[in-house]
């Protein structure tokens, strides 16, 4: 049982992609002409909420301790650490850069304000990407150590932390810009 | 345009198959332009430049113009990808609108094709004309591009098909050397030279005159040269389809099968007329048919003009349609059912991408179903995919889902089965098995798979018992088997499954309470074994206790037995036997009449019932009506008593629960099978067998009159005689020399050691040794004791008190206790204390564990485990149950520091949870009594070992296999370690862990890959070399792995004159990254183990590897690069190894850089090991090559564990986050090791997550489940409890100072991968440090100057200062960069000991040694010499030194040593006349030889792999490799140990 669930919602993971931008893009077209520049932000939370079903996922493991001692189970499982590193994976660099992006869209517009609030998680970002494991293909979340609950339960952290670092910073955006409509 | 024309003759058309996952070899060059009309424009001139057949062609373009408008008329009405609308009508499927668009479109088709006719016709004739220019404008002559083609029509150029855009979904264009690959270069075989073709017509005709001779037509074939799946599904009647997998195989089909086709006349056909074109060619070109014809067109053509003609069945096709049918005729079954059926479905399994026939009746039942699907209810066969496995393949769901019902092993079933093979053979066995048709064919085959193959393939019929073994099958009926059987192959599997599925008997095999029996009659000289059974029956249910111990001969073994002290056994039951108790040699049981023999869970329960098992019909709820025949029948095979006593039972008699309690000793009870009487050898076996495994592999049986297969490896290793060691260790305890019979060099050292005066203060080695006897001598506390240990700890020894004595470093010299340091005594309860794990397997850097994270981070000291599961175990009760008795909650097994709240329920240890106690476990088979469940072994033992019940192996559990990976390039020959592998794998062929399934291959490479087929009915070896790196496959699957009973004798033959093959090559270079892929392709069925040597950086393929290391940074002292892996290439394929339970283990046998640190990815996370001998010569080098023949047997020889995984569970608070060793991590709490070994060690670090007030003990419990290799699945627990402390001082009084430095030895190599070496020397260093000043501020109350540390970590310092100087993390020494990252490697996986003495090596002084203090052991005396630290001082120009370093010994030979003692123990007569490069001690008879030669062996014997030594003198050259281990002083780049102090203080006062 507890296997089919973990292959739905795996499959939703993979999915993620397309269920979330359909999701997102509906989002988009209702806010589009209250949000404006705010309106791709809400793009910027999937990437902490796969992480965050994603590092769920990993975590969950096969609740019978004698199927997951199970040594057929076993390659299953490794594929999926395997699969959903590699999803993680794919979505730093774009979460990154799209940061990065809005940092220098900020920069450009001279919010300075705004520009402070994301210069902390910028500058955590470029160290969280330069100093990832020397090994050359792999940017982040190693499948061989990512099971390491040290690390597990660092990068959940991480993923709850920016999960609710966008939430405000998109109310935050929302409110400004309703604000400068205002006044406007 | 013109050379598009040309191009596209050689076009291929391949449809993308990844929706499908069919692997299409085939390209066709039937030309489905159907599809995009936009190509048509290139069909006329596909065929007009070399078909001058105007008419015919435009026939054809008008057809495929009118299939193309129908497609695109058919797109443009579709409104989404599943939905049509036209005429206002929506159609949901794709018939249907088709239907629709033919009954009404019919003349909007028609104008439309006429209207694109016409435009077509234009454009070609515009296209005519501007050809005519441009090749004018380009007179490029690219005709020698492509081959003749005059011979081929234009219509067969390129072929209608029906067919429709959902067909051909996908075009692709390339450009192909050959259409169909062959394999045979071009221009070696012309196409002109194809077959006569014939004509759909005459061809018919043939085949009717062919048929209708019958049988007796002898000199005409009709060969089908498809690939076997095609013609499964529809073949011409009484045609030869050879067994092949794609057509590249097919010359060697011919060339193997040419005697077939001698003068005989051939008909061949194909799909589509290609392969023929190229198959009949291949064939005329061998000269040895009579005439060659093919089917002109092929069966698509034939089809067309005889749809009801002699080709019966589906057409197979590449695309989306899978096949097309012209009759109805279903000529193939269901995989499952045999109902006709010939549909294929892929193969459910992942990534099998095979097509399966299995009906929908049977896909509901479970076959061949998707993932995520529910497993079936009903044990389904295995699903057999028709293609063998190239691809790795996995079970599929429903298999998982069959348990032990399954029928045959997966080793012989399924993906193993004899797989189509690149040199496939007609036999009639593979074709029963291909085509389920089973056609009579019509030649015989030239070589025959062996039966056993055939008959274990899950589509048979499910009456079919597993009864195929080679040589004597036991009849199912019990009563006929012979009780004797002579050695059967198949049997310990038999045992095996005997044992989970028949034993429900909770047969103990405890082979501690061997010291117990064996305590009266120890006096006695020869050792027998009676084996006496005592039934008794509490309650409703029958018991038998079954012992086999040391006793003398005869009944008086028995009165002497009876009288043992704690075994009350009715005398009735064991005199009134007598003379059979002394006679049954090998059985452990002795069933009285009317009671059923007690099987003793191992190795009785062998022949007839085990094979029934396998019957499928053999249900598992039926086991239990069984359960008594069962047991009749295995005492009948194996038990029954040579005099004949009756042995009689019902069935119906039995409860189900039978209580068998048998005391085995290791060797013990083999002994007395070989000594007492001749029984059968197959009984001798298994017990021999057992004990191997129970003992742990210390059982130094010496079978002689048995042929048991698998002598016993660890004589060696263990040493132990089994009498020995089973020596009662209360007798022993308080006299100097033990009784009796001591062979010297098997002592253990940690069990037998004379405790000296500074262990008398912690006999933690005793005391382990005597838990055997006390527990059971004296009676286990009752509940109120118990609670009461559980309560509280038992006062504040001086033990304590001690360890917290302040020292001063700067001041106290002499820290080193005279004896290497024991482990710290966990301040427990002395019961607790006796029942606690060894030291040597558990271990806790913290014995007294922190109540909080808080206090824990004030001590500044790392917490963690180091554990060392799997060793060799000298004594190891192993238990048989049908229940394991295990916490509800968490899952922990039932161990000595539960509590029973009263008779019925107990409390767990590790979450508190209270448990109901099962029945069963109420009652104690030592004491035969009910109610007193903390009597059992279980509970009285913190290391036991389970086997496992069928609960705990969805899958029969895997075989045995090594598979050897040998580097043959010249750089491996030129160090010559083939000629020395080759010879240790041939002197321990038979030494090798396994059983009668274990199975061997060897895969060699250079440049290319090399397989070694020992189909043992070969005559020799048969090689196969594939040189296509880049996409390596397996050639063929049949016999690279093979049985090695089997095949022995090639196996031999291969290792014989492997070393010869490659002794000329040139072959500069290695392909390791496709052979490890190959390995892995190979072995993905079964698992097992990949051995490989390499011997260089591997230069070419996939995980190729460039030099990185910069040799003048060897010693800088700034950051090491490179310490990570430079392609996760390794990584990933390790993964996937780990996935498939593959273990590879690496042997790096290089004098120059090989990239370790990439390479050694492969074992890391594969559970593997990893050696590294660098310059390893066999001329140059030769103690390196001893040291690795050494190594290499004990490889060959120690014991494995698969499929293994570990779980370490802590009590409720604390958490487990960080694991070091080499494993893959499957979950928080799970390890994931695909092969255990005896040498490996792991460790983990702790944290306290939850305040553990409200508790007083903390415990650990690592359970290793594994496949022992003879098939058993095993559970091994060891328990640990530690008091919980709430006072700092008391913290620091448990600090266990070589636990902390190994568990930071392993984080420091964490951190220098991860970040960087200095950081991780700063870590280390701030390490001291911290817990120093910690300690100065917290505890001590001393204001006194100076460095204070507690006495108990007294040797901190000096720990990481020799840390900071290994090789692994030591800078500014020019270090290899190989062999720093193998120094790191090491550390990670060695065990706690090994760590130790590689950190910090124990020096002796030798010249002066005395007996004072000496081990008595037997008849040697074994001196115990002083520890010096280590340091130039204390060694003297007059002396004789010798230093400990783990894996080397060296024995330093002052320059003005005494020449008496350089006589005495050298044999030479001065220090002069030392040769330069002695290894050895020569065997004198002086006693200060054999003192030191006893002292060697001894220090030898506590460690599993060989030592080396080497004997120094003061002035050699050498001596550089020995100043470096003298870690305290000072070094060109390293501080002193008083520096280093100093700067300690420096930086807490900082």
């Amino acid at each position: 049982m507890s296997e089919e669930i973990s292959w739905t919602r795996l499959r939703w993971i993979e999915k993620g992609k397309t269920d979330n931008s359909d999701m997102v893009s509906t989002h988009i077209d209702r806010d589009k002409v209250w949000r404006g520049r705010s309106g791709i932000f809400s793009d910027r939370r999937i990437y902490p909420q796969t992480q965050i079903i994603a590092f769920d996922e990993l975590r969950t493991d096969f609740k019978n301790p004698i199927d997951q001692s199970n040594p057929t189970r076993a390659r299953e499982r490794i594929l999926n650490i395997e699969r959903i590193c590699n999803l993680l994976r794919k979505l730093v660099v774009p979460e990154y850069s799209i940061h990065g992006l809005f940092c220098l869209m900020f920069m450009c517009a001279g919010e300075w304000v705004t520009l402070g609030l994301n210069i902390p998680l910028l500058f955590y970002h470029l160290w969280r990407f330069f100093h990832r494991p020397a090994d050359g293909s792999e940017v982040m979340y190693d499948p061989v150590s990512v099971m390491n609950s040290d690390i597990l339960n660092y990068c959940q952290k991480e993923s709850w932390c920016k999960l609710g670092f966008y939430l405000l910073s998109f109310f935050y955006y929302l409110y400004s810009m309703v604000y400068a409509l205002v006044s406007f | 345009m013109l050379f598009f024309s040309m191009v596209a003759k050689i076009i291929a058309v391949r449809f993308k198959s990844s929706t499908s996952g069919v692997e299409v070899n085939q390209k066709y060059l039937v030309v489905y332009f159907i599809c995009l009309p936009n190509f048509l424009c290139l069909v006329p001139y596909l065929s007009s430049p070399v078909c001058p057949n105007k008419n015919s062609n435009f026939l054809q373009l008008y057809e495929s113009t009118t299939h193309s408008t129908f497609g695109t008329f058919v797109a443009s009405k579709r409104a989404s990808t599943t939905v049509w609308n036209c005429c206002g009508q929506t159609f949901k499927e794709l018939s249907s609108i088709h239907k629709h668009v033919a009954r009404t479109h019919d003349t909007d088709i028609h104008q439309l094709t006429q209207s694109t006719f016409e435009v077509l016709l234009s454009q070609i004739e515009k296209e005519a004309t501007s050809q005519q220019q441009s090749t004018e404008k380009e007179p490029v002559d690219i005709s020698s591009w492509i081959p003749d083609t005059s011979h081929i029509t234009g219509d067969q150029l390129h072929k209608p098909a029906m067919g429709d855009a959902e067909c051909f979904c996908d075009l692709r264009v390339g450009v192909y050397k050959e259409i169909v690959p062959m394999g045979v270069d071009r221009d070696a075989l012309f196409y002109s030279l194809a077959g006569t073709q014939l004509e759909p017509e005459e061809f018919h005709k043939e085949v009717e005159a062919l048929l209708s001779k019958g049988d007796s037509c002898n000199d005409t074939i009709l060969l089908d040269c498809r690939n076997f799946y095609e013609s499964r599904i529809g073949q011409f009647s009484q045609c030869l389809a050879p067994n092949i997998r794609k057509f590249s195989y097919f010359p060697d089909y011919v060339d193997q099968n040419l005697d077939l086709f001698r003068d005989k006349k051939v008909l061949m056909y194909c799909t589509g007329g290609i392969r023929c074109e190229r198959g009949s060619a291949y064939l005329r070109s061998k000269h040895v048919c009579k005439e060659v014809y093919q089917l002109k067109g092929g069966i698509h053509k034939y089809l067309e003009q005889f749809p009801e003609g002699f080709y019966r069945g589906k057409l197979f096709v590449f695309d989306e349609r899978f096949a097309i049918f012209s009759n109805s005729d279903i000529i193939s079954e269901c995989r499952y059912c045999n109902s006709p059926w010939d549909q294929y479905q892929l193969c459910s399994t992942h990534f099998c991408c095979q097509l399966v026939l299995s009906c929908s009746a049977c896909r509901q039942g479970g076959h061949t179903k998707g993932k995520g699907e529910e497993p079936p209810a009903t044990p389904p066969q295995r699903e057999e995919c028709p293609v063998g496995q190239t691809y790795p393949s996995t079970y599929p769901p429903g298999y998982y889902g069959a348990g032990p019902q399954q029928q045959g092993y997966p080793t012989i079933s399924g993906h193993c089965a004899p797989a189509p093979n690149k040199s496939p053979i007609t036999n009639n066995d593979h074709s029963a098995y291909y085509h389920h048709n089973s056609h009579q064919q019509p030649i015989a085959a030239p070589t025959v798979a062996p039966s056993a193959y055939r008959v274990t393939q899950g589509s048979h019929p499910p009456s079919q018992p597993y009864g195929t073994l080679p040589t004597s099958v036991a009849p199912p009926n019990p009563q006929q088997a012979p009780p004797f059987q002579q050695t059967s192959p198949y049997a310990p599997h038999g045992a095996y499954h005997g044992q989970q599925q028949y034993l429900p008997s909770q047969a103990l095999i405890y082979p501690q309470q061997l010291n117990l029996v064996s305590a009266t009659p120890s006096s006695q000289g020869t050792p027998m074994y009676p084996i006496v059974s005592y039934p008794s029956a509490p309650g409703s249910s029958q018991y038998g206790t079954l012992r086999s111990s040391q006793a003398p001969t005869g009944p008086g073994a028995i009165s002497n037995l009876i009288g043992a002290p704690l075994h009350q056994y009715p005398p009735g039951n064991g005199t009134s036997h007598p003379a059979s108790t002394a006679a049954v040699p090998s059985g452990h049981s002795m069933a009285p009449p009317g009671q059923p023999a007690t099987v003793n869970g191992q190795g009785n329960a062998v022949q007839a019932p085990v094979l029934q098992h396998y019957d499928q019909s053999h249900q598992a709820a039926m086991a239990h009506d069984h359960y008594g025949v069962t047991h009749n029948t295995g005492g009948a095979d194996g038990d029954r008593p040579p005099s004949g006593t009756p042995f009689t039972s019902s069935p119906g008699h039995q409860q189900g629960m039978h209580y068998g309690y048998v005391a085995n000793s290791g060797a013990s009870s083999a002994n007395a099978s070989t000594n007492a009487a001749p029984l059968s050898s197959s009984s001798d076996e298994d017990v021999d067998e057992e004990e191997d495994e129970e003992a742990g592999g210390d059982s130094s049986s010496t079978t002689t009159g048995s042929a048991s297969p698998v002598p016993n490896s660890y004589d060696s290793l263990e040493g132990g005689n089994y009498p020995e060691s089973s020596i009662p260790p209360s007798a022993d305890m308080t006299k100097q020399a033990p009784p009796f019979g001591y062979g010297y060099p098997s002592m253990q050292p940690a069990y037998q050691q004379r405790p000296s005066p500074r262990t008398d203060s912690s006999p933690s080695h005793g005391s382990y040794n005597q838990t055997g006897y006390q527990h059971l001598s004296q009676p286990f506390p009752n509940m109120s004791q118990l609670s009461a240990a559980l309560g509280g700890l038992s006062g504040v020894p001086e033990l304590e008190v001690e360890a917290l004595r302040p020292v001063n470093l700067l001041q106290e010299r002499n820290l080193l206790p005279h004896r290497p340091l024991d482990a710290p005594e966990p301040n427990l309860n002395a019961d607790l204390k006796k029942a606690n794990c060894s030291p040597d397997t558990f271990r806790c850097t913290l014995t007294n564990i922190p109540q909080t994270q808080a206090l824990l981070n004030k001590a500044r000291l790392p917490l963690g485990l180091l554990l060392h599961p799997f060793r060799d175990l000298a004594q190891l009760p192993v238990i048989t149950s049908s229940t394991i008795v295990r916490c509800r909650s968490c899952r922990t097994y039932i161990n000595p520091f539960v509590s029973f709240l009263d008779q019925r329920r107990w409390k767990c240890s590790l979450c508190y949870r209270v448990n109901d106690v099962p029945d069963e476990f109420m009652y104690n088979p030592v004491t035969r009594s009910y109610g007193e469940p903390h009597k059992r072994p279980e509970v009285q033992n913190s290391t036991v070992e389970f086997i496992a019940s069928s609960d705990y192996m969805l899958r029969p559990p895997q075989p045995a296999v090594y598979l050897f990976v040998l580097d043959v390039s010249h750089n491996a020959v030129d160090a010559g370690y083939l000629d020395v592998f080759c010879q240790t794998l041939l002197e321990n062929l038979d030494k090798m862990p396994g059983d009668t399934r274990t199975r061997v291959g060897f895969i060699t490479f250079n440049s290319t890959i090399h397989f070694y087929n020992l189909h043992e009915s070969l005559s020799q070896p048969q090689m196969l070399v594939v040189s296509d790196i880049d996409d390596i496959f397996i050639p063929t699957h049949d016999s690279l792995l093979v049985n090695l009973k089997e095949s022995r004798a090639l196996v031999r033959v291969l290792l014989t004159s492997l070393p010869g093959m490659f002794s000329q090559t040139r072959e500069t270079h290695s392909a390791l990254g496709p052979a490890l892929q190959a390995a892995y392709k190979l072995m993905s069925s079964t698992g097992g183990r990949v051995s490989v040597f390499q011997t260089q950086l591997p230069t070419l393929g996939a995980g190729l590897l460039q030099s990185r290391e910069d040799p003048n940074q060897r010693s800088s002292t700034k950051g090491v690069q490179h310490l990570g892996p430079a392609t996760d290439f390794y990584k990933k394929l390790a993964l996937d190894c780990s996935g498939q339970q593959i273990g590879v283990d690496l042997f790096l046998l290089s004098s120059q850089y090989s990239d370790l640190a990439s390479l050694a990815c492969v074992s890391k996370y594969s559970a593997g090991s990893i050696f590294y001998y660098p310059s390893l010569h066999h001329v140059h080098n030769p103690a390196q090559l001893d040291k690795f023949q050494k190594d290499l047997e004990r490889y060959l020889t120690r014991k494995i564990g698969f499929e293994a995984v570990m779980r370490i569970r802590c009590t409720k608070g604390l958490s487990i986050h960080t694991f070091h060793g080499n494993f893959f991590v499957r979950s928080t709490d799970l390890l994931s090791l695909a092969n255990v070994n005896p040498d490996s060690g792991f460790a983990v670090q702790m944290s306290i997550e939850e305040s553990m007030a409200d508790t007083s003990l903390a415990c650990f419990q690592a359970a290793l489940l594994y496949t022992s290799s003879k098939g058993k699945r095993r559970i091994r627990v060891h328990t640990l409890c530690l008091p919980v402390v709430s006072q700092l001082s008391d913290v620091y009084a448990g600090a266990d100072v070589q636990a902390i430095t190994c568990l930071l030895a392993n984080m420091a190599i964490d951190r220098s991968i991860s970040s960087s070496l200095s950081d991780a020397r700063d870590a280390l260093v701030n390490a001291v440090v911290d817990s120093l000043s910690a300690y100065k501020n917290t505890v001590s109350n001393l204001q006194q100057s100076g460095l204070i540390a507690p006495a108990a970590l007294c040797l901190f310092p000096l720990y990481v200062l020799a840390l900071l100087k290994q090789k692994a993390l030591r800078t500014g020494t020019s270090t290899k960069l190989d062999e720093r990252v193998f120094a790191m490697c090491e550390f990670k996986s060695q065990p706690l000991q090994q760590i130790m003495r590689t950190v910090h090596p124990d020096l002796y002084r030798l010249d002066t040694i005395s007996d004072q203090g000496a081990l008595h052991l037997n008849d040697c005396i074994v001196p115990q010499p002083h520890l010096l630290h280590l340091t130039a001082e204390k060694l003297t120009r007059e002396g004789a030194f010798l230093m400990d370093c783990g894996s080397v010994f060296y024995l330093w030979i002052g320059k003005c040593c005494n020449d008496m003692f350089i006589r005495d123990v050298l044999g030479c007569p001065n220090h002069a006349s030392i040769p330069p490069n002695m290894t050895q001690i020569p065997e004198l008879e002086t006693p200060l030889s054999e003192r030191l030669r006893a002292l060697l062996a001894w220090l030898q014997d506590s460690r599993t792999f060989s030592s080396t030594l080497h004997v120094l003198k003061d002035d050699a050259s050498a001596k550089t490799s020995f100043f470096q281990h003298l870690v305290e002083d000072r070094s060109e780049s390293a501080f002193s140990y008083y520096e280093f102090l100093l700067h300690i203080q420096q930086q807490m006062t900082k």
